[in-house]
């Protein structure tokens, strides 16, 4: 499974919006996984979010990047988001905090089966693909969900 | 040089990864080969044997949760062990040469 087989055009914002707080950004996403059909339940999804927040933080100051992510048992199909916000947001995250311009969520299904190691594989990608500045560039300039999936597709990190 | 490196974290998931691909990046990039065994939420991977430890010129540690089988280090010397944070390395991939070139 790849990034671009699970990042969902509904769930990717490039500069559409700012939101005034963490929570607010959660909120809005929650909605659009669950009308993705990536969890049956809007609220256990947000809620997940906001545990795993609690847990160590999901703060990547240097990058200015968010990486927050929400494990539950309604989470029933592997999911991707991305918010490239017009309007950095101070993000606090369990002790650690900056201003992020990036923010890419993961929806991971709960309990220990394979379908919950596909997804967090996926974290993984995502996790070891920032580290790469010609990456982070492509998110920082892609103009769109569809030019966003084509330079993930063809970036490679050899 | 020939560096391997652990790294894990507490809750398994970002960091751990993020810290691989930054110590591999970064000894890659200057011209020593690498291995990086991740310890996560998908468990061990890539790991670490007897002979890359034994083969190895350095050592690095990027871990806030103790390594698990961290027996097949014992007999490293302490020289060559390089102790880091899963966040140290991720913030500034570059502390890795840094700690290198010190020793």
């Amino acid at each position: 499974m790849k990034l671009t087989d699970v990042l969902m055009k509904d769930m990717v914002l490039l500069d559409e919006a700012s939101f005034s707080s963490k929570e607010e950004l959660f909120r809005e996403m929650a909605k659009r996984f669950c009308k993705a059909g990536v969890t049956t339940s809007e609220e256990a999804f947000y809620h997940a979010l906001c545990v795993r927040e609690e847990e160590g933080p999901t703060v990547f100051a240097e990058y200015d990047l968010a990486m927050p992510h929400g494990i539950c048992d309604e989470v029933v199909q592997p999911g991707v988001g991305f918010v490239r916000l017009k309007e950095p947001l101070l993000y606090q995250s369990c002790g650690e905090e900056g201003l992020v311009k990036y923010v890419f969520m993961l929806a991971i299904e709960g309990g220990n089966s394979e379908a919950r190691n596909e997804h967090l594989q996926i974290l993984a990608q995502v996790a070891r693909l920032m580290m790469h500045e010609e990456f982070r560039q492509v998110l920082a300039t892609t103009a769109s969900y569809e030019s966003m999936v084509a330079e993930i597709e063809n970036f490679t990190t050899e | 040089m020939y560096i391997v490196g652990v790294t894990s974290c507490a809750t398994g998931i970002a960091h751990t990864y993020m810290a691989a691909e930054a110590i591999q990046k970064v000894c890659k990039k200057n011209g020593h080969k690498v291995k990086v065994e991740t310890q996560g939420a998908m468990g061990q991977e890539n790991k670490l044997s007897a002979k890359d430890i034994a083969a190895a010129d350095f050592v690095i540690f990027a871990n806030d949760v103790k390594i698990k089988d961290s027996g097949r280090f014992d007999s490293v010397p302490e020289e060559k062990l390089i102790k880091l944070t899963p966040h140290a390395v991720i913030a500034d991939p570059t502390i890795v040469m840094k700690e290198i070139e010190g020793r």
